[in-house]
């Protein structure tokens, strides 16, 4: 019989349902029914939520999707880089020379700054900055940088091969650094000979220097910000701007706590005006003696000069701090680097392959890391901390363009993908300036539709997210994860519509199916950060295309690749729930398979009772005689008995 | 496989595997049991699935508004109709199994007494209605 999803589906759901019907083991959470996904929907996602909800409860569902992020990430991270390897390995053909050339360790490549940042995270800090959770929203991008002050932490950790996110690296080298600076990855040696990638940043493509630092000749640049990268260490003698860096950082530190002391003055001397304003008044009117106006005027007076002089000597320290800053940014300017020294064959890569390049550049990144796909996901459902109205027209586009990738990847059942890319109409950039200005409001849409009058508590939730440092415990990250969630779903089912007791497990349960194809969606942005994307494009390079493609041209040279690692990332996370359920209905089938073998046994003990009750009836003997046969045919052969009939 | 297919058999041969084939009833039991039972009734069908409803959460009495329980009505005709159906067209089909019927026989001839014993050597088949 040909396969028909359709009827899979509906007897899949109804076995299930059958099995808990009998071992009375409904979930617990109302019965309200949510509409079940048994259509001719070909999403593997939805058809698994479902049965999820027949078989566990909302709270399980929650708890088995924090497992999956705390548990479950460097598993997927080995997988999607395993494709990587073997797809950039198939780009490079038998023509292309396999070996890093001298030429190319020598000029390094150019990149336009602008085009690597597909998602317009540099617009992010991964510091942590006084102020509102917008403000600190890149702390939740990054990841192996929580808690730094100061930039030069970055780098420095990076130096000891000790920070996990490259992007915090490219980030660094984007918005504060004035020198070369070096990708080590984690733990692969604090040599700077160790070092995958240097790079540095230029705001114009006039002062570029390749390797040794004499002016670039004959390399194409764009005409931008560049991002310089060279292949292995090519620092040369560079000096230690930590220092420098910290001593900026003290000043910023002086200078918000000044202005926040002078602010604090002026409110005060505003009360004192005001005081004496109603001193006045209250003479006026008869209200207060002379003698009781004169002594009030003249304590409020003193009161006045003394507030006066602290803004006054607050001002100066203002001023002197601003100064300080201005001239250890003065020093942090004047940092060169030595690079006559450099000797190209001393570079790690001399004489070694792309292959072997990509091989340490792809192990050396870190792709995923809880707390931030943690982050993304609230982000993603909520949208409570990044607002893409920051991003350019071409950046909504691609990330459009992703999110429909995704979902034509999740809402299939196999190879088949929506082929119909790049139609951005007019209504779907309204659609998403609607849902960014709404969140802007404070109003979180479910659909980017409706606005559902739900108010989310970003800056609790994503607080909460902050339990989970480097050194948490898996089960700690996956109660932290688990929590939020939760949290977040009480918010939405908590509306006013909860008179209804039916409707907060609808939007529980819709909340859930969203979880999981937004999952999807931060695991397939994670892959397409900088970091990664700067690997295509120093590979393109090697290809001998333009590396300063459009984003739209990046998306579909690597298409397929793209695919395929969403593929991944989605049958990853459906191997991983299935797993799960079939610990749930494995568990349903033993007790519905000793419920059967009761079943069986309490009919063979009515059978052996019904045997007692005969020996009983016919006091203890059964007539089993034979009887006296006294002639018989005899056959020479037995034949089968004929139908009578 | 689609993933779709994939989930389905799984979790059908989940279900399916806990249920081994059935061993044949003892004879002796049988045999014990076939005269004492009742036989199937239409009657008492419908009156145990109408004593077991209210385990489901179904009123059983007469309506809030005093017309008749239409539920109960429905299970009496499901219950009549199926054991009519049953017992005016089913039709029992069983086979014998070679070697399940022994026989053992006494006789004489001028040579002296004979005992004959057999046993069927080929499938059998036969046939029985449900009562």
């Amino acid at each position: 019989m040909a396969y028909n999803p359709k009827r899979a589906k509906s007897d899949t759901i109804a076995t299930v349902n059958s099995a808990i019907t009998i071992l009375e083991k409904y979930p617990e959470l109302d019965t309200t029914s949510v509409g079940l996904s048994a259509n001719a929907s070909l999403n593997p996602i939805d058809f698994l939520v479902d049965l999820f909800k027949s078989t566990a409860g909302y709270e399980r569902m929650v708890n088995i999707l924090s497992k999956y992020i705390a548990y479950m990430l460097p598993e997927l991270e080995i997988t999607i880089k395993g494709i990587l390897l073997s797809n950039i390995k198939n780009l490079l053909s038998c023509s292309l020379n396999p070996y890093i050339t001298e030429d190319l360790l020598m000029k390094g490549i150019v990149f336009d700054m602008r085009g690597l940042d597909l998602f317009g995270k540099f617009n992010y800090s991964p510091l942590v900055s006084a102020g509102s959770l917008i403000k600190n929203a890149g702390r939740y991008m990054y990841f192996g940088c929580d808690g730094y002050d100061y930039a030069g932490q970055i780098e420095a950790e990076s130096k000891d091969a000790k920070l996990s996110d490259f992007d915090a690296l490219l980030w660094y080298t984007k918005n504060r650094s004035t020198k070369r600076e070096v990708w080590k990855g984690v733990n692969n040696g604090g040599n700077d000979s160790d070092a995958i990638v240097t790079m540095y940043y230029r705001e114009s493509p006039d002062s570029l220097v390749n390797a040794k630092g004499q002016n670039l000749n004959g390399l194409q640049t764009p005409y931008g910000t560049c991002l310089h990268v060279f292949i292995g260490d090519m620092t040369g003698n560079q000096e230690d701007i930590t220092n420098v860096e910290s001593a900026i950082f003290n000043y910023d530190v002086q200078i918000t706590n000044l202005g926040k002391d002078i602010e604090e003055l002026q409110r005060e001397l505003e009360l004192i005006d005001a005081a004496m304003g109603k001193n006045d008044e209250d003479f006026a009117s008869g209200t207060i003696s002379e003698k009781t106006h004169n002594t009030t005027y003249w304590n409020l007076k003193r009161k006045r000069e003394n507030v006066l002089a602290g803004i006054h000597n607050k001002n100066d320290s203002l001023q002197t701090a601003k100064n300080g800053k201005k001239t250890a940014y003065g020093n942090l300017s004047g940092v060169t680097g030595n690079y006559g020294g450099i000797n190209i064959s001393d570079n790690k890569y001399y004489g070694k392959t792309i292959a072997e390049f990509n091989y340490d550049y792809v192990m050396s990144i870190k792709m995923f890391d809880p707390r931030a796909v943690a982050a993304l996901l609230i982000d993603g459902l909520t949208n409570c901390i990044t607002i893409d109205l920051n991003l350019s027209y071409e950046q909504l586009f691609v990330k459009y363009e992703i999110e429909r990738l995704v979902n034509g990847i999740i809402e299939t059942d196999d190879a088949v993908i929506n082929d119909c890319f790049f139609s951005f109409t007019n209504d779907d950039y309204d659609k998403m300036s609607y849902k960014a200005e709404m969140t802007r409001l404070g109003l979180y849409t479910n659909d980017g539709e409706e606005t559902t009058g739900v108010k989310v508590d970003a800056s609790s939730i994503m607080s909460s997210l902050d339990a989970i440092s480097d050194s948490a415990s898996k089960e700690t990250i996956q109660s932290v994860i688990s929590g939020s969630l939760t949290e977040i779903s009480k918010s939405i089912s908590d509306t006013s519509y909860s008179m209804y007791d039916k409707v907060g497990y609808g939007a529980r349960i819709s909340f859930f199916e969203n979880i999981v194809s937004q999952l999807a969606y931060v695991l397939t942005s994670a892959m397409l950060s900088p970091k990664l994307y700067l690997l295509f494009a120093v590979n393109l390079k090697l290809l001998g295309r333009d590396h300063n493609f459009s984003l739209k041209d990046f998306i579909e040279f690597h298409r397929q690749l793209i695919v395929l690692m969403i593929r991944a990332v989605r049958d990853e996370l459906i191997k991983y729930l299935v797993a799960e359920l079939m610990k749930i209905i494995g568990d349903l089938a033993k007790e519905l398979g000793v419920k059967m073998a009761l079943e069986q046994s309490q009919y063979y003990i009515r059978l052996k009772r019904r045997l007692v009750e005969c020996f009983k009836r016919n006091r203890g003997i059964i007539d089993f005689d034979i009887g006296n046969v006294d002639y018989a045919d005899i056959y020479e052969q037995e034949t089968e008995p004929e139908e009578e009939c | 496989m689609s993933w779709i297919e994939r989930i389905s058999n799984a979790i059908e041969r989940a279900f399916d595997s806990i249920r081994p084939p059935l061993a044949s009833i003892p004879p002796l039991l049988l045999v014990c049991e076939v005269y004492k039972r009742p036989g199937l009734s239409a009657i008492a069908l419908a009156s145990s699935i109408i004593r077991r409803l209210p385990e489901a959460g179904i009123e059983t009495g007469v309506n809030t508004d005093g017309t008749p329980n239409k539920i109960n009505a429905f299970v009496r005709i499901f219950s009549e109709e199926i054991v009519r159906e049953i017992k005016d067209n089913a039709k029992v089909s069983c086979v014998i199994t070679p070697g399940s019927i022994m026989t053992t026989g006494t006789g004489g001839n001028a040579g002296g007494p004979v005992v004959v014993q057999s046993t069927n050597t080929m499938v059998g088949k036969t046939m029985g209605i449900i009562e």
